[in-house]
């Protein structure tokens, strides 16, 4: 299964993030709370939490798609949920957290799904409708990617809004609570963008390749 | 001979129909917001009166009552806890005393409350203003050291071997409460041991060193856990909340509780209420600029969508807290993408040529399912973490977030899609009616 160099990249990247943000956050130095520090059964939680979105968005894309498809929505949802927590453990150390942060790392999910599956689709969609001799597997996926650009553009436009609606009326603090889902959308649209199609095409090409 | 038709034709005007359903609608909603706002005193026909649910900005604040603020947003219930020590706590100490605080008072469903140190060695607590100060005093002027004691007063069993516990009806009447509790493996040994050498006597349950129960042992238990009868409703449920969150250092006195400002600053939600509406508004701006009367539709939509999740937060109780928003603002934003990708398909099919009314079809049987998808895919997301956390915080964003995602998923695949069609036999399927930039050429 070849990926495409550039979703390597960002992929490395992402993941030496998620690395140092993990650390800090099992280390105790990362994820500040400005109220009562997360206990170990709240931690316990959001990581169960975390790994069932993972185990299901795997699922949902195997059953309701195929396996390349499901493949790809798990390694967003893994991306997104770990990039989530390490960016906000980071974060955290200059704002702290607020109570919720267990719920709105987990929370990610929602952007997983609002950016992914969509390109996901449109890249099947695609990919049914092209000559494969004339467009390989990658380039059907940046075209998803680039076709389902201005609906992901203007989704983010209105999380955005919705975001500087919460600081403007909260300040410091509220910065604080909006971290992890100004996390999770940076997770999201970069695993959507630039790692995710171009593991569904990999694993596409392979699965064709097989078959 | 056949017999003449005498009966006469019956024609339905489709158009006039059409109008009468979406002003039914219109009136329906406009109703349930005007209700949302205002609430309905059903006082006089002997029922409970309908409280105001959607949250407003002005000086009518009934609203609260049915969604009512958490400690960051309303106003908040300070209290002082002074260690009854001789000598100032250690760190160790302090950071104990703020677990089993913070633990206590979760346990007691205040999520966003906040536990801090003073300097001086006391504690400070802020908590929702419709926190019962009452239960507060009860569960921390308590250590909360649990013991099982034999006849002779020998204890055996700490709260150390206790693994988990709870509480529950233990009879009929429902007035009598067990606490009920589970032993670790080391637990288990011990009071399978002492039960079955005490068979026919008692053994005392001590809190702090005063027996509250003793109860008779009939037969050995050696299964690992026990359940207590012979307590109210309320000392019941403290017990077994302190038996969760394991004893304190030191008990602490109780300070008289203060009103204090929301923990994210004073007019907190009159600001945010206002942020989100104008963010409302831009949005709904947004699609009637670029879908005109399919934006208008798809606005209301998001309008109803809105509206209803806050109803739903409220009948379950969810509260107007930064996760309830979150869950239903993060609904408002699928839902918004939904509607967005099927109005993109419209105006992609119509620019190319083809009517409005087969663009929607289309459009519903194409990208109306990828909205579909992450919808459904949400929801089941969110039924998987009301499932791993159901009681903690996570639960409590699944559970707002599943069901106004669900408002979502029926509002933008059934509403949305039977309204446009109505608009559609109303005011005709006009290209330009439903697409912005789409010139008189390109309608032929």
């Amino acid at each position: 299964m070849k990926i495409r160099s550039s979703a390597l990249t960002v992929l490395a990247l992402s993941t030496a993030i998620a690395v140092a943000g993990v650390i800090l956050a099992f280390t105790g130095t990362g994820i500040r709370f400005y109220s009562q520090p997360l206990q170990g059964v709240q931690l316990a939680q959001m990581l169960f939490g975390m790994l069932a979105v993972v185990v299901l968005l795997f699922v949902l894309g195997f059953v309701r798609y195929d396996v390349p498809s499901g493949l790809a929505l798990g390694i967003a949802g893994l991306h997104d949920q770990l990039l989530t927590l390490a960016l906000t453990s980071i974060v955290s150390l200059a704002f702290p957290q607020s109570y919720a942060m267990p719920a709105l790392v987990v929370a990610s999910a929602v952007f997983t799904c609002c950016f992914t599956i969509p390109i996901l689709r449109e890249s099947r969609l695609i990919g049914r409708g092209v000559s494969l001799r004339e467009h390989t597997r990658d380039e059907v996926a940046r075209m998803a990617v680039m076709k389902t650009l201005p609906v992901t553009a203007r989704v983010l436009m209105a999380v955005l809004l919705i975001l500087i609606a919460f600081v403007v009326s909260g300040g410091v603090l509220m910065f604080g609570f909006i971290v992890p889902l100004l996390a999770g959308i940076i997770a999201s649209f970069l695993s959507a963008t630039c790692i995710t199609p171009y593991v569904w095409a990999a694993a596409a090409s392979r699965t064709r390749s097989r078959r | 001979m056949a017999k003449p038709v005498t009966g006469k034709k019956v024609t339905v005007n489709r158009r006039a129909v059409s109008a009468v359903t979406l002003i039914v609608l219109i009136a329906l909603t406009v109703a349930f917001v005007w209700l949302g706002m205002t609430g309905m005193n059903l006082d006089g026909q002997g029922l409970y009166k309908l409280l105001p649910w959607l949250p407003t900005t002005g000086t009518e604040t009934r609203w609260q009552d049915a969604l009512v603020p958490g400690a960051e947003l309303g106003e908040t219930l300070v209290m002082h806890f002074t260690p009854e020590a001789e000598n100032p706590l250690t760190e160790e100490e302090q950071a104990e005393t703020i677990r089993v605080i913070s633990a206590r008072i979760r346990d007691l469903g205040w999520q966003d409350s906040r536990v801090e140190l003073l300097e001086g060695g006391t504690f400070r607590a802020t908590l929702p203003k419709a926190a019962d100060d009452g239960h507060i005093d009860h569960l921390l002027d308590a250590k909360g050291e649990f013991t099982l004691a034999d006849p002779e007063g020998n204890e055996f069993l700490t709260g150390a071997n206790i693994a988990s516990a709870g509480f529950g009806v233990s009879d009929a009447s429902g007035t009598d409460f067990s606490l009920s509790i589970a032993f670790d493996e080391e637990g288990r040994r011990i009071f399978g041991e002492k039960t079955t050498e005490l068979v026919g006597q008692s053994i005392s349950l001590k809190l702090d060193g005063e027996t509250l129960v003793s109860p008779g042992v009939n037969m050995p238990l050696t299964e690992g856990g026990v359940s207590i009868p012979g307590f109210a409703l309320e000392p019941a449920r403290e017990y077994a909340i302190m038996l969760r969150s394991g004893p304190m250092p030191y008990a602490l006195e109780v300070g008289q509780a203060e009103a204090g400002a929301p923990a994210l600053g004073e007019g907190v939600t009159g600001r945010l209420v206002l942020a989100l509406f104008v963010v409302f508004i831009l949005v709904a701006l947004f699609l009637i600029i670029r879908q005109r009367l399919g934006g208008l539709v798809a606005a209301w939509m998001l309008l109803v969508q809105l509206a209803l999740s806050y109803f739903f937060a409220a009948l379950m109780g969810a509260g107007f807290t930064l996760v309830t928003l979150a869950g239903i603002w993060l609904a408002f934003l699928a839902m918004l993408l939904g509607v967005v990708m099927l109005f993109e398909d419209v105006q992609e099919d119509v620019r190319r040529g083809r009517s409005v009314r087969q663009a929607l079809k289309e459009s519903y049987g194409g990208r109306g399912h990828g909205a579909l998808d992450v919808l459904a895919a949400l929801i089941a997301v969110c039924v998987l973490v009301v499932i791993v956390d159901a009681q903690g915080v996570i639960g409590s964003f699944g559970k707002v977030l599943g069901v106004s995602l669900l408002t979502g998923l029926v509002l933008s695949q059934v509403a949305l899609r039977l309204i446009l069609r109505e608009t559609l036999t109303l005011f005709g399927d006009r290209s330009a009616l439903y697409a912005s930039g789409v010139t008189k050429k390109e309608e032929v």
